[in-house]
């Protein structure tokens, strides 16, 4: 296998594959990118068998054929190397000679029989434009269960009706439910699936790399897996099994009180009370009365702080506990700059939405009090 | 007159009923084996004030003629053993004819029995031994036994029972293990009148488990296919590894379908989980030997818990080999889906991936199986429970090879010379001072831990720090557990739990002495941040729970501390009970081993533990700290 790849084209794509070739060095196999090249372009493959990626670069092919290289040690060296074209030839033994001006370099390689094979992408369910599934992915990703003994919350819901996506992820104390239209049509049947943590991180990154934020995904499951295609570059990924939990049991069905706070002075006000919260539960207080929101928490032995902030209310004096982390972890994911707050009493679920006229899309994060 | 009498019959039963009825659970077990011997299918056990107040075991067998109902209190009188030759293979459960003159001669007994072949039943009424009255009754087939105020006539014994409680607990672990040796026969257990048991017939043992202990500790367990080698059959159900209890109560035994607690087959299935489990932790296990029965005998002790194998080395064998076996079987099927890596994509070379398999804790603990002989020694039935969670590093990776050069002959120039003698280096003198403020000896004291510079962490485990004092190892797990222990009891006492409630109430499944353990215990839990409530059909949701506790720790802390409630509430105070339940949440709410920590978390701990009233060991008394002081240091270096 012989062929030429510009320097920049490889460095962007070995990039996308990083996140995904297996770092413990368990199955040596996975910790190479599997590159083939053939007619006009390079694919390389990664995967950890949990995850796979596989993405293309144009290449000038003088021999086609294929074989694995240490992914990490190929990007390091690769990114060094000055801007230009860059000639790689694998030999008889699997070693890779790497040609660019007057640098030479043999990176020792593996045999290709070993890479697992991908499982191949069914026909298309559904049309996502990847901006959309980005913002519902960043929406949601901060709630899924660290826990991993908990796997059906080690990931998120994904729910495709027919125009309308709904992604849902909880980790048993909060939930996070983010609903929109899909302006590219699609899916004739209902279809959920368990999407895991590490994939949303991955089409997280995807997105950011993909040329266009109009940019069309397709996406396609089997028994197995899950596959997002945008142009050239396909993740696979392995369906989480399990059943998630009912969430719309969870969903509060109404409130009785609401107030609207900007969310800049509120997250920042909640990062400095919570200061003084204790160190493992972060437990601060929350209390709605006059026209007023006061945050408060106190450590016995290092202290105290308070602040409050004005608001429009009218209702009873309601005083909450709230782990300040779950408050802070909504604030920043939340792109409007005006937040709802809405409760009932100290032992009822508060809920924050974002607030304004123009919220054309349905995003509810639902936290559990405590009892401080 | 001689001075030598033989005693008369009632003298002689108060003194068998001594060896036989020892608390109201053993009535209720010869009770039960009565109704099981008279091929009952439908049996009924009612108590009141833990059995003290009242035994009552009704069933539908065959029932007594009214002749045989009289003599049914006479001494050595059964209808099981008609010889000789059937001791030696006895395949009733009952056979010494004592039982039921034991108790008659210790309590208030009314019988009523009716056989098939008589129209009317019969009603017997004793106390204390004697026969009070004896009428005809109606009724359906079957014998109904009622037991009133056991021991009213002997003191003595009356003193050592126990609360009502544990009385009933011990009942309602009998009539459980008895539901589950019974799959095909309906049982229930009343106790003033609430249910506490109650199964219908079913066709399999699966579907009495499922009955009795619900579907996610089912989901833990591994079935044993029928096995059978050298006369003995083994079946049942065992739990994975994962599954670890703190005492025994979970081991339910039954050597012919007769419920034992023979040590040879407890130390048979601790043997079999050798090297899978840390010590002093229990499996769950639900075992039937069966056996002919001239292969066993039952006759060892009147209350038949005991048995004595003719071949006790093959029965002791046979079972830790069939269920080492069946646990080694079982291994693909590890819990999270996850851990199978390539049921997904279809892997390469079969015999490559088989021997690139990830490396799994278990695995090793497979391949480091070794019945060590050395520990032969029977378990002691009555050890603490000690939980210690179980430690297993992460491996390290061996270090690379390397080209030896030391092993190469040396290079020949010419004649060989003779080997110079090595040379000896004088050591030259290096010894300065050490800095200001570092003394060789430093108090034996944790004082100084909060001023420590905290190096790094090895294994991802330990923490390494360093002070005036000399060098520190920190248990990460250890000392955290000891800083969050003092912080659970502070917060008990004040009666402040930090509690988190929680999205979706968890829904526990309990077990019949589960449940009487947690309606005694409930209080204690609601203290330390639990919010429960029954939820029916032996089932409890738990609405919140302490806020340090992750979600998936919560069931595991709940079922530990019905389990120190179960084993422990014989002897400890409510203090040292609640010190118990402290001790279970932080050992789960503690960071784990094997987990990275960033500089700013390693100092916060080593300052929370300087903090800390009793620093030096966590609550299950391991330590939390090595140090070596500047003097072992220097020691070590040839330095003085």
């Amino acid at each position: 296998m012989e062929f030429t790849v510009s320097k920049a084209d490889l460095v962007r794509e070995l990039n996308l594959s990083q996140g995904v070739v297996e770092k413990k060095t368990t199955i040596p196999i996975l910790s190479n990118v599997l590159l083939e090249a053939v007619e006009e372009s390079l694919m390389l493959t990664a995967t950890d068998l949990e995850l796979a990626i596989r993405c293309h670069a144009p290449a000038r092919v003088k021999s086609s054929g294929a074989g694995t290289i240490p992914a990490k040690k190929l990007l390091d060296y690769v990114r060094l190397l000055p801007e230009g074209d860059l000639t790689i030839r694998l030999t008889e033994n699997h070693w890779a000679n790497l040609t660019c001006g007057r640098s030479k370099t043999r990176i020792a390689g593996m045999s290709k029989e070993s890479f697992p094979e991908l499982p191949l992408m069914p026909e298309p369910i559904a049309s996502i434009p990847i901006g959309v599934l980005a913002g519902m992915i960043s929406k949601t990703i901060f709630a899924i269960s660290a826990e991993e003994s908990r796997f059906t919350l080690n990931g998120a819901l994904l729910w495709i009706r027919e125009n309308l996506l709904t992604m849902v992820a909880t980790d048993g104390h909060r939930l996070s439910m983010v609903e929109m239209e899909n302006p590219a049509g699609a899916a004739t049947e209902p279809y959920r699936a368990l999407l895991p943590r590490k994939a949303m991180g991955e089409l997280l990154k995807i997105a950011a790399e993909a040329p266009e934020k109009e940019a069309v995904l397709s996406f396609a499951g089997d028994e197995n897996h899950l596959f997002f295609r945008l142009g050239n570059r396909l993740l696979t990924s392995r369906k989480l099994t399990g059943n998630f939990p009912d969430f719309e049991r969870v969903l509060p069905k109404s409130h009785s009180y609401t107030v609207e706070l900007d969310r800049d002075e509120l997250r920042a006000s909640i990062e400095r009370v919570a200061q003084f919260s204790d160190e493992r539960s972060r437990a601060i207080k929350v209390r709605f009365s006059d026209n007023e929101a006061m945050l408060h928490s106190s450590m016995s032995e290092s202290g105290e702080s308070e602040e409050t902030l004005p608001v429009e209310y009218g209702g009873p004096t309601v005083e909450i506990g709230f782990n300040a982390l779950y408050l802070m972890d909504f604030l920043r994911a939340l792109p409007e700059s005006k937040v709802a707050f809405h409760f009932k009493d100290a032992q009822s679920a508060g809920e924050l939405t974002p607030a304004g006229e123009d919220v054309s899309y349905k995003y509810r994060y639902v936290v559990m009090p405590m009892r401080i | 007159m001689g001075r030598i009498r033989v005693l008369s019959d009632q003298i002689a039963n108060k003194i068998a009923a001594g060896e036989v009825v020892e608390r109201p659970a053993s009535v209720v077990k010869e009770l039960l084996e009565n109704s099981l011997d008279a091929q009952a299918s439908e049996i009924r056990v009612e108590c009141d004030g833990g059995g003290r107040r009242l035994i009552r075991v009704a069933d539908n067998g065959a029932g007594m003629l009214r002749d045989d109902a009289l003599l049914a209190f006479e001494r050595h009188a059964t209808s099981k053993l008609a010889s000789v030759d059937e001791l030696e293979a006895i395949a009733t459960l009952g056979f010494r004819g004592e039982a039921l003159p034991s108790i008659a001669s210790v309590s208030r007994l009314v019988l009523e029995t009716r056989s098939e072949e008589e129209p009317t039943g019969t009603r017997v009424e004793i106390a204390g031994g004697k026969i009070l009255s004896c009428q005809e009754l109606a009724m359906a087939r079957g014998t109904a036994i009622a037991v009133r105020d056991l021991f009213f006539n002997v003191p003595a014994r009356k003193k050592f029972l126990r609360s009502e409680q544990t009385e009933l607990t011990h009942i309602a672990q009998l009539v459980t293990h008895y539901s589950l040796a019974w799959p095909g026969y309906s049982f229930s257990l009343h106790h003033a009148g609430k249910e506490l048991l109650s199964v219908t017939p079913v066709e399999t043992l699966r579907e009495r488990v499922f009955q009795v202990f619900g579907q996610s500790t089912l989901d833990e367990l591994i079935e044993l296919g029928e096995r059978a080698a050298g006369g003995f059959r083994l079946s049942g159900f065992i739990s994975r590894p994962q599954v670890q209890k703190s005492n025994r109560n979970s081991i339910y035994l039954f050597v012919n379908r007769r419920l034992i607690r023979d040590r040879l087959l407890l130390h048979a299935i601790s043997a079999a989980y050798h090297n899978l489990m840390p010590p002093a932790s229990y499996p769950f296990a639900l075992l039937f030997v069966d056996c002919e029965p001239g292969e066993v005998d039952v006759n060892v002790h009147p209350s038949k818990t005991e048995v004595r194998f003719r071949q006790g080395s093959l029965a002791h064998d046979f079972v830790r080999d069939t269920m080492r076996e069946a646990l080694m079987a079982s291994r693909p099927v590890a819990n999270a889906p996850s851990a199978s890596p390539v049921s997904g994509f279809p892997p390469g070379p079969a015999g490559q991936m088989a021997a690139r398999l990830p490396y799994s804790e278990f695995t090793q603990a497979i391949e480091n199986f070794r019945f060590d002989e050395a520990s032969n020694v029977l378990p002691e039935g009555n050890a603490p429970p000690e939980r210690l969670p179980e430690y297993t590093l992460k491996p390290e990776m061996p270090p690379p090879a390397r080209f030896d050069f030391g092993a190469a002959p040396p290079i020949a120039v010419g004649f060989p010379e003779p080997a110079p003698e090595p040379l000896r280096l004088r050591v030259p003198d290096t010894h300065a001072k050490l800095p200001e403020g570092v003394t060789l000896d430093p108090p034996q004291t944790m004082a100084q831990l909060a001023g420590l510079r905290v190096l790094g962490q090895i294994y991802e485990s330990f923490i390494l720090a360093a002070g005036p004092d000399g060098l520190w190892i920190v248990d990460q797990h250890v000392a955290h557990e000891r800083i969050l222990f003092e912080k659970f009891l502070a917060q008990q006492a004040a009666g402040r739990v930090e509690q988190q409630r929680l999205l979706l109430p968890l829904v526990l499944q309990l077990t019949a002495p589960q449940e009487v353990e947690y309606q005694r215990i409930a209080d204690d839990l609601a203290r330390a941040g639990f919010e429960t409530e029954p939820f029916g059909q032996r089932t409890i949701a738990i609405k919140a729970a302490p806020a340090d506790l992750s979600p998936g720790e919560i069931e595991r802390v709940v079922y530990e501390i019905l389990e120190i409630a179960e084993h422990e509430m014989r002897r400890v105070s409510v203090d040292d009970f609640r010190r118990g339940i402290a001790a279970s949440l932080a050992c789960r709410a503690a960071i784990k081993i094997n987990m990275p920590l960033d500089q700013r978390k390693m100092e916060w701990l080593l300052s929370e533990l300087s903090r800390t009233q009793c620093p030096m060991s966590c609550p299950h008394g391991r330590p939390v700290a090595l140090r070596y002081t500047p003097r072992d240091i220097l020691r070590a270096f040839h330095r003085i």
